[in-house]
């Protein structure tokens, strides 16, 4: 084949240009610290990186949902604690004011404070954790308890309240009312146990005491319906935990596929810069090396 | 007997040829970076010998040749590969348009990135999950992030159909200018077509014009495919489907009407770039956003739900006590996100069923470009249906039916549809029969990846293939300097050697006429 001068220098700029565009490509990835920038880098990878990122910004969701849940749920538990030791509080009373031998104006003393604790656990009944009725099933914008639950109907909402925590996992946050102080009209409900108990004291015959002692057994029976209520929030918390580091796991193994498919490979385009640098400096240097001389510069 | 002069005459026909010969040398030359310039070489020949004359015609065989003579300038060029170098032209500049058009639609897409559609789309499904948390009228900030996060998600649909619809609106504009570009050319070509004419009419080689006729065509075929009849005595040039030159008469108008006819070239580009690469993707859009909507998929409605009034599933169990009430966990096929919305409760009172989520700006169907959040969400942010459960109340006598506000099944319900697989069978041009709502985009972006990516590699291709037929071009007709250099020197000794041979007859005949007779003088 005849080379002509033109011919040469056309394909020296070709390469050339072949050379600088390859240089621009690992440029552009050193830059951006990514080796996907546009789909057409990679499609398949592209598609891939899409999903992850869904992946991670759905299970940050589920991580800040079984965050949610659980304070939640650590609130639940403080109100169950409180009502705990109330009701322990109580038995202690009913032990006290059990006895024939207790004068009238100690029952009275004991009735003072039943009463106060009787309106303290009717607040815990309508304990809010931000703004929301937490014993009130999913009728959360009502207060669920009278201020005498104990004579006055009332009747709670059973609706369960649900958080997602993962792809088709769901987990029941709010405890129902009547599984932790009994639901109205149930003669061995918390409410209605403590105003017969109240109403006993205000009797001093033998009756009142029998009916006073009646109250512990009945008390004992609430602490544990409590207990019972607890291990469950206990057991969901455990299980939240899991989920948290099972969530967390997740998370990372997803961000790592996301940067092994996104990331550029720092040491490798970095080696793969300099080597296109040297082509293009070599490229160069051969273009001069070669333009210059032609018969012209023999002849004189 | 031959004449006298007869030798001085052939060396002055040296002289003069070479002469020609060294000036076609130094128009290469000069013209060596020219493009679509084609060297020229001058032909010499022999001039026609005459019979040795003689005092009768002469018996003998001798004849007296009679110098040199330049009989033509011409051009050296080889015609078939220019056929070859304009049909990979041709085609190399469809996939430059082609890939261009792609890498824009590309940038449109934005992917991937930390604002492009699909991340609109997880923040979307993640702001229902919110929702579900604190679907009560107690913090209203849930809500406020679903409507922004909507709005958001229904002006990224907008932004990207509108940016394709003005990249297909460039696009004609393209063609448009293109078109003109084409009538700019063809009328060149012709008016040489005829300047070729007239001066091949006298005997002579228009080589130059022709060249520049040659480089006009090879532009042409960068446009579009075209196809060139020359014969001895007409000049055609068929573009697509158009004999937009035929000889000297006056040239056809390639009208846009013509451009369907052109299967390669820039034109071609554009036109397939904008009827089938981007509207492609302006379908693809359409698709998502009308399934996002109205698209069938199947839910499931967890046990106790209250159905709003007139709502029936086809075989739900119902709760005896209460007709609207589900008994046990039903799945349902719901129209899109719209059909599911309408099955919740707002926050209104008394308890009122959700409205369609999105609608079209302006109605009829939804599409990217009009799709949009219902105005009343936008203005109302109770008018976003969260809850599936409702009851009575009944106060001062009046019994009024409530919703619950605790309850964010719906909102769940909805979340869940990002895991959910929509039905796309119904949708003009979807690529999959269902999938999930992100699957899609993602499969829609790998597609556009891959479109881009062949593109790019064909302009690859196609860049080395045309660069090869012109390789071949350029190695019969570019100008070697260093060839022109040897020629140069040949000519001009052969220059020298002519005028020797004048001064020899000069001094032959210095010798016949000063230096014989001169006896006795």
């Amino acid at each position: 084949m005849r080379i002509t001068q033109s011919m040469m220098s056309r394909s020296m700029m070709s390469n050339l240009q072949n050379n600088f565009k390859r240089l621009d490509k690992h440029q552009e990835q050193l830059m951006t610290n990514r080796r996907l920038n546009r789909p057409s880098d990679d499609p398949a990878g592209v598609a891939s990186a899409l999903q992850y990122r869904g992946e991670i910004s759905s299970t940050t969701q589920f991580e800040e949902n079984v965050e949610d849940a659980n304070s939640w749920m650590q609130f639940t538990d403080s109100v169950l604690m409180e009502t705990t030791s109330i009701i322990q509080r109580l038995a202690e009373l009913a032990v006290q004011a059990g006895t024939d031998t207790v004068p009238a104006d100690a029952r009275n003393n004991i009735k003072q404070e039943v009463d106060q604790l009787y309106q303290q656990l009717v607040s815990l009944g309508n304990s809010q954790f931000k703004g929301k009725y937490i014993f009130n099933g999913e009728r959360v914008n009502e207060a669920p308890y009278p201020s005498d639950p104990a004579n006055t109907a009332y009747s709670l909402d059973e609706g369960v309240v649900q958080y997602q925590i993962g792809a088709g996992i769901y987990v029941p946050v709010n405890m129902l009312g009547d599984k932790v102080f009994g639901a109205f009209g149930d003669n061995n409900g918390l409410f209605k146990v403590l105003d017969d108990f109240k109403n006993a004291l205000n009797d001093t015959s033998p009756s009142g005491t029998t009916a006073i002692q009646n109250a512990i057994p009945a008390l004992q029976e609430n602490l544990e319906r409590v207990i019972t209520a607890q291990a469950e929030i206990g057991g969901k918390q455990n299980r939240l935990e899991f989920s948290m580091s099972r969530l967390n796991d997740l998370n990372l193994n997803y961000i790592s596929l996301q940067s092994l498919t996104e990331d550029a490979d720092m040491p490798a385009v970095i080696t793969e810069l300099k080597t296109a640098e040297s082509i293009y400096q070599a490229s160069l240097d051969t273009m001069a090396r070669i333009i210059r001389p032609s018969l012209l510069d023999f002849l004189r | 007997m031959r004449s006298t002069f007869h030798t001085l005459e052939v060396g002055k026909r040296g002289v003069v040829a070479q002469q020609t010969a060294l000036a076609t040398t130094g128009h290469n030359i000069t013209n060596a970076n020219a493009p679509g310039y084609s060297r020229q070489v001058a032909k010499m020949a022999a001039a026609r010998p005459i019979e040795f004359p003689g005092m009768t015609r002469s018996t003998n065989p001798n004849q007296l040749g009679m110098g040199v003579e330049v009989t033509s300038i011409k051009r050296i060029r080889d015609f078939l590969l220019d056929i070859e170098y304009r049909n990979q032209n041709s085609d190399l500049s469809t996939w430059i348009v082609k890939q261009e058009t792609l890498s824009n639609v590309e940038g449109i897409f934005n992917e991937p990135s930390e604002n492009s559609i699909a991340t609109s789309i997880s923040e979307f499904w993640n702001a229902w999950q919110l929702l579900s948390k604190n679907p009560s009228s107690t913090d209203l900030s849930a809500r406020t992030v679903v409507q922004q996060k909507a709005i958001a998600l229904t002006e990224t649909f907008n932004h990207i159909a509108s940016q394709l619809n003005t990249l297909q609106n460039n696009l004609t504009q393209r063609i448009d200018v293109k078109v003109a570009e084409v009538n700019n050319t063809v009328q060149q070509i012709s008016d040489l077509t005829i300047m070729i004419n007239r001066v091949e009419g006298l005997g002579d080689n228009a080589n130059d014009l022709r060249d520049q006729r040659d480089l006009l065509i090879d532009q042409l075929s960068t446009l579009g495919n075209l196809q060139v009849i020359e014969t001895d005595d007409n000049y055609q040039v068929i573009f697509g489907d158009v004999m937009v030159v035929d000889g000297i008469q006056p040239p056809t108008e390639f009208a846009l009407a013509n451009v369907n006819a052109l299967t390669r070239g820039e034109i071609a580009g554009y036109v397939e770039s904008r009827d089938v690469h981007v509207q492609n993707y302006i379908t693809q859009m359409n698709v998502m956003a009308n399934t996002l909507a109205t698209g069938k998929i199947e839910v499931t409605l967890p046990a106790g739900s209250i159905l709003p009034p007139g709502v029936t599933i086809p075989g739900a169990v119902m709760d005896p006590t209460n007709p609207r009430k589900l008994a046990q966990d039903t799945k349902h096929t719901v129209d899109g996100l719209n059909g599911l919305h309408k099955l919740g409760y707002t926050l209104q009172e008394p308890a009122t069923a959700g409205k369609d989520f999105f609608v079209a700006t302006g109605g009829g169907t939804i599409t990217a470009a009009n799709i949009r959040v219902n105005p009343e969400i936008v203005d109302n942010l109770a008018n976003i249906a969260a809850a599936m459960r409702t009851e009575q109340v009944t106060q001062n006598g009046v019994t009024t039916e409530k919703v619950l506000q605790g309850n964010g099944d719906l909102a769940l319900m909805i979340a869940s549809l990002a895991e959910g697989k929509f039905d796309y069978r119904g949708q003009n041009g979807a690529i999959t029969n269902e999938g999930t709502f992100a699957g899609y985009l993602q499969s829609v972006i790998a597609q556009l990846g891959t479109d881009s990516d062949d593109a790019y590699r064909m302009v690859q291709n196609g860049t080395l293939l045309s660069d090869h037929a012109d390789r071949l071009r350029q190695a019969v007709s570019s100008v070697s300097l260093d060839e022109e250099m040897a020629d140069m020197i040949r000519f001009q000794h052969a220059y020298s050697a002519s005028a020797r041979v004048m001064t020899t007859i000069d001094e032959m005949l210095d010798k016949l006429i000063n230096g014989t007779g001169v006896v006795g003088r």
